[in-house]
């Protein structure tokens, strides 16, 4: 049965298994998302926004949509090898889609802001769902988020109440595990910083097993006034992983956002990112590296809209692309006709390492004020051949001046991930990937820029 | 009591500046009969006398034509256009019989291009620079025409290369837009009714600017020409083409074709100042100016430079693009587009690298005024074949006034791990701080916005052969002109 | 005749007094210094003279060179001669230095019915004024104050100063951000442009500058009025003991 078909098949299966719940609100948002992603079907490459990204895997892969949680673990698998490492913080597991209490570990922030699942958020917390859910959302237009308003079963809600002020980070991990049958998979995180209050949030998102895994989430953050969030997206996934993530910010005045988003491995990943700065003197700042190989397919897609006058933003993107794959950026600035005095700064700097990777890239620029400062920049190319001759006449070979370049390359973006147990854990991968194994000798090298 | 006017009220005046080429003149036509079906497509290469194949390829290009449907991808708003609302062919009465000598055309139509400054008598033709007018669906003169054809150069109507030299039509017409490409291209080469023709053979390098300008002046009329620039091995030509329209409250249709080929170590200069009626205050009347413009440089160390001077047109919507066939070959795009009022523009160009060490080079200037709306958009790509591809794009924004918009849609497409491509644009406005800046130091706001306009395309204008540039400086400035007391 | 009347000026600013009745004359030959604390009035004042906009003129009269400034457009007070050297002198992208002079220049030479200036007369005068400031000839060709220091900037002021040989300059805290190299510079093509016919106002919030460009008077504008006049000394007096003398002795007056 085509993708299509049967998530509606799904969706009328389920709506006949409620009784109470039918009349909830949440099931009003899911019908209406339901025919949204009826209407909107799979986009094709004719679809501006999906021009670069092809979804022949939904219609090639089979796949059956997660709705219960696990029984139990195989024993060969161990949760907490998904931890990161000397991390301390909380964190939130998610096992196919439904929230694993066992799993977790929710010590540091307990009791002091509100964490909960989105199925106990649903009675415990109705009235935030009611004033928050999909109220930014691309719903009508993006399928996907249509898809996840109208499955998903759960996701976190985290409420930060006003003055939080913690260092100490919340991490939403999402595992999959296609066993036995292709696994689809719907997350949806509600997150709200209320005046003042400053947080960092990390997602990964892991699938195991020999099966493939789909896993499309949704995250909502609102930012009140004066609050500040630092949000990591980490992936780092395996040759069977499909991911679809979404994340729609909305800013009130002076609230700050850093977000990095570093993309390592996996098999198709789009990541849509969308902030509103709805409020005067707010700011965002988008960094993200994508550094892939194999046949991997990775999709940016970020939208900044300044909306409300006074607004910085400032985006940093940068990707290596290996073997055989594919990178796509699209970097929208949005500058309505209120927002005058924007400032708004985009780049995209690419390089390819093979001669059958590829990139696409696309930052746009939609200005209908006047007095702004706008500009971006994007290029694609190859290292610095003047470069790498400067370290082969000093007796170094060109691999490891390569490695050496592309690890410069990629820091400043490592380096603004907030957290120190994360950022370590990148640097290590990212050294790996180089085949640098003296990280000591590695950031000396950062440190001095070469 | 304040004597500085408001920013507001400059921008205003500025914007009401007076469309100068907007008279009618007032000579017969022959009209094809409204509408479009196979009849009417009949009825223009039956006029024209053309050879069979033309007339098929004709209606080849309309059948799949109506197969299309009309493209809604570009950034521009218009209402529905009725295609089977106007005529498809329009000529001044007295060409049906072309004059055999430029003292021979009806002094109405010499008039109208002396008006335009364009003479076409044979004392007081432009020197340096030989013309081929074209007025609604026919060429009505051509100047110079001898002296090229000594050199062994063809430039003539369209309608008389698909006579006297079918050959090298059939060999090149569609060859590099081919009539599938898009819905106007489709369009035109059902209708297409004239244009320019010009053949270089090789090794020559054309002494003469070569030019067309393009009148229309029936009412009710499309205007489909089609221009085909073939530059033989080793040979060179700069070709220049104007176009102005009389003031109508009724929107009309422009959908040209230009087709160039550029063989080995050929180079061809393409330059247009284009200020078609681009509608009044209230963005009432203007042509739609849906053009398909695209070269190949098909030898190897070819090149093709577009430089365009956009002013006019309700609507713009073109991309002249060089496909860079041969190795070493070059493509070049400079282009100012300047939109006022309500109009609106979408327009850039496409790069299409796929030899080796082939080159291209960007550079586009957007200066938006009133209420209007000026994108652009462009595609670089590099196919997996193309070593050592350069690109530089720059695309830079100016706003005048609060009320417009400056949009930039750059798609950068890359396939091989050896190119260098580079994107960079920038948006600035002329504030206040600016104006109040120059007028303290004597320089009245309009002067001031002059100054910084034509700083703005400096490096687009100095493209321009020398004459144009001058001619495209006060376009610049007569379209955002208005009154400062 | 003075060059310039201020007499008993009143204004506002989005229905806030800054100037509350100050006057002022200036004869040819004269440098005035302006000093004052923060917020005393001193670039409004400024603005006004050169025809800034969002200034609401309550009460008084200005008199350049015997007609009313207020009936005068900014540029034609440009033209008449009268010169701002602007404390944030505006970055203009995309034209040059040296075609912003020649324009300005002939704009001003056509106003005054005398030919404009052909191209080889006008770099030749330009290069001999850049000199004056110690500008490189790279200057002229970039564009104006885009990308310059902020030393640079107020060099290519004092340039514009020279180039357009004004009446009358009014140097809005052309001193504030400079280190004394830059300091000397800019004071040294003021004092080479001074003559008999012309006149300065220097509005500065430090004597520092006053040691190179010698006023003939000083006057201290606080709340809106000039409040003390009197001869250099007044400025070395200030940078001694500060504003707050005259703050407590004008604010026990207003009480």
């Amino acid at each position: 049965m085509a993708i299509k078909e049967k998530i509606t098949d799904y969706f009328d299966k389920y709506a006949q298994s409620l009784n109470g719940e039918k009349n909830s609100y949440l099931f009003s948002l899911r019908k209406k998302s339901i025919k949204n992603f009826q209407e909107l079907g799979i986009p094709t490459l004719k679809n501006e926004e999906w021009k670069y990204t092809k979804l022949n895997f939904l219609n090639n892969i089979d796949f059956e949509i997660s709705h219960s949680s696990i029984e139990g673990l195989p024993n060969n698998i161990n949760i907490s090898d998904y931890f990161i490492d000397n991390f301390e913080g909380d964190i939130l597991v998610f096992i196919n889609g439904f929230f694993e209490e066992k799993y977790s570990r929710i010590i540091e922030n307990k009791g002091k802001i509100i964490i909960s699942s989105l199925n106990d958020a649903k009675i415990k917390h109705s009235d935030t769902i009611e004033m928050y859910l999909t109220k930014y959302t691309d719903e009508n237009s993006n399928p996907f988020t249509a898809l996840n308003t109208a499955l998903a079963n759960d996701g976190a809600v985290l409420i930060i109440p006003s003055n939080f002020d913690s260092e100490v980070p919340i991490h939403l991990l999402n595992i999959n595990l296609p066993l036995d049958f292709n696994l689809l998979t719907n997350t949806r995180n509600l997150v709200i910083f209320e005046k003042n209050a400053t947080a960092q949030l990390i997602e990964t998102s892991y699938s195991i097993g020999e099966m493939a895994s789909f896993h499309n989430s949704v995250t909502e953050i609102y930012l009140k006034e004066n609050s500040e969030l630092h949000y990591n997206k980490f992936q780092n996934d395996s040759q069977k992983s499909y991911y679809i993530g979404s994340t729609q910010i909305h800013q009130e005045k002076n609230s700050r956002l850093f977000s990095t988003t570093i993309s390592l491995g996996g098999k198709f990943i789009r990541n849509n990112l969308n902030s509103i700065l709805d409020g005067e003197q707010s700011e965002a700042h988008f960094n993200g590296l994508y550094f892939i190989g194999n046949e991997d397919f990775i999709d940016n897609h970020t939208l900044v809209d300044h909306a409300k006058p006074y607004c910085d933003s400032k985006e940093n993107y940068k990707g290596i692309i290996d073997d055989k794959a594919t990178a796509v950026f699209n970097g929208k600035i949005m500058v309505r006709q209120k927002a005058q005095k924007t400032n708004a700064y985009q780049s995209n700097k690419n390089i390819l390492l093979s001669e059958e990777a590829t990139i696409n890239t696309k930052p746009q620029l939609e200005i209908f004020a006047d007095d702004v400062k706008c500009s971006h920049g994007a290029t694609s190319g190859y290292l610095d051949k003047d470069a790498i001759f400067y370290f082969r006449s000093r007796g170094i070979d060109e691999n490891t001046a390569q490695s050496y370049l592309l690890n410069s390359f990629s820091s400043d973006i490592i380096e603004s991930v907030r957290n120190n147990a994360l950022r370590d854990l990148i640097k290590t991968k990212v050294a790996k990937k180089l085949s640098m194994n003296d990280l000591y000798f590695c950031s000396i090298l950062e440190s001095n820029k070469i | 009591m304040n004597m500085q006017k408001e920013p507001i009220n400059i921008v205003d005046e500025l914007t009401q500046s007076d469309y100068k080429y907007g008279f009618v003149t007032d000579i017969e036509h022959e009209l094809a009969p409204k509408g479009l079906n196979e009849d009417t497509i009949r009825f223009i290469s039956a006029k024209k006398h053309e050879p069979e194949f033309m007339l098929e390829w004709r209606l080849k290009a309309f059948r799949f034509w109506q197969q299309m449907k009309e493209p809604k991808w570009a950034n521009v708003k218009f209402p529905p256009i009725d295609y089977q609302d106007a005529y498809y062919y329009a000529a001044p009465k007295q060409s049906a019989n072309k004059p055999k000598s430029l003292d021979e055309i009806d002094p109405e139509i010499r008039r109208t291009f002396e008006k335009l400054g364009i003479p076409l008598t044979e004392q007081q033709r432009l020197a340096g620079i030989a013309v081929d007018a074209v007025m609604d669906s026919v060429s009505v003169a051509t100047t110079f025409k001898e002296k090229l054809s000594e050199l062994g150069i063809i430039f003539c109507s369209m309608s008389e290369a698909i006579r006297e030299h079918p050959d090298l039509v059939k060999k090149y017409i569609g060859s590099v837009v081919p009539y599938t490409d898009n819905y106007f291209a489709a369009l035109n080469s059902a209708v297409f009714s004239d244009g320019s023709f010009c053949y270089i053979p090789k090794g020559v390098k054309c002494p003469l600017e070569l030019s067309t300008y393009f009148r229309i002046n029936a009412s009710e009329t499309g205007q489909f020409e089609r221009t085909l620039i073939i530059a033989d091995e080793g040979s060179y030509v700069s070709y220049l083409e104007g176009c102005t329209a009389p003031i109508r409250d009724e929107n009309q249709l422009h959908a040209a074709v230009v087709e160039l080929i550029a063989h080995k170590d050929a180079e061809i200069k393409y330059s247009t100042v284009q200020n078609w009626y681009p509608g009044d205050k209230e963005g009432k009347g203007g042509i739609y100016n849906f053009v398909t413009k695209r070269g190949i440089c098909e030898g190897n160390n070819s090149k093709i430079s577009w430089t365009q001077v956009e002013t006019g047109s309700a609507i713009t919507w073109k991309y002249p693009s060089c496909i860079l066939k041969g190795d070493n070959s070059i493509g070049e795009f400079y282009s100012v587009a300047l939109t006022n009022n309500y109009q609106q523009a979408d327009t850039g160009t496409k790069m299409i690298h796929l030899g080796q060490n082939t080159k291209s080079r960007i550079v586009s200037k957007g200066i938006s005024a009133g209420k209007s709306q000026n994108s652009y958009r462009g595609l670089v790509s590099v196919g997996k074949k193309a070593m050592n591809a350069r690109n530089y794009s720059q695309c830079d924004s100016l706003l005048l006034g609060d009320k417009c918009g400056a949009h930039t849609f750059p798609y950068i497409e890359v396939k091989n791990n050896t190119a260098t491509v580079e994107h960079e644009a920038t948006t600035s406005k002329i504030s206040e701080d600016i104006l109040f800046y120059c007028n303290q130091r004597g320089i009245s706001t309009e002067d001031a916005i002059g100054l910084i306009v034509n700083g703005f395309s400096r490096e687009v204008l100095n493209q321009l052969p020398m004459e144009f540039a001058v001619e495209a400086q006060r376009l610049l400035a007569i379209s955002l002109e208005g009154s400062v007391g | 005749m003075s060059l310039l009347k201020i007499d008993n000026l009143k204004v506002n600013i989005n229905g806030k007094e800054i100037l509350k009745g100050l006057s002022l004359e200036v004869n040819r030959g004269e440098i005035h210094a302006i000093m004052g604390p923060n917020g005393s009035g001193k670039s409004t004042l400024a603005g006004v003279l050169a025809g800034k906009e969002d200034y609401e003129i309550v009460e008084g009269t200005i008199e350049f060179d015997g007609r009313n400034i207020f009936e005068m457009s900014p540029e034609d007070r440009a033209r008449e001669g009268l010169f701002l050297a602007f404390q944030y002198p505006i970055e203009i992208p995309c034209v040059s230095n040296a075609s912003f002079m020649k324009t300005a220049v002939n704009e001003i030479r056509k106003y005054r019915n005398q030919e404009p200036l052909d191209a080889m007369d006008f770099l030749r005068i330009m290069k001999e004024k850049a000199k004056l400031v110690e500008m490189d000839q790279s200057f002229l060709n970039r564009s104006v104050n885009q990308g310059f220091s902020g030393g640079e900037k107020k060099r290519n002021e004092i340039f514009q100063l020279a180039m357009l040989e004004p009446k009358l300059a009014i140097l809005d805290e052309t001193d504030s951000g400079l280190d004394i190299d830059a300091l000397k510079i800019v004071s040294n093509g003021v004092n080479k442009v001074r003559n008999t016919e012309n006149a300065f106002v220097v509005i500065t919030h430090y004597q520092r500058l006053l040691n190179y460009i010698v006023p003939d008077f000083v006057h201290v504008l606080f709340d809106g009025k000039l409040v003390v006049s009197g001869g250099k000394e007044l400025a070395f007096e200030l940078e001694e003991r500060g504003y707050d003398w005259i703050k407590k002795q004008y604010n026990s007056v207003l009480v």
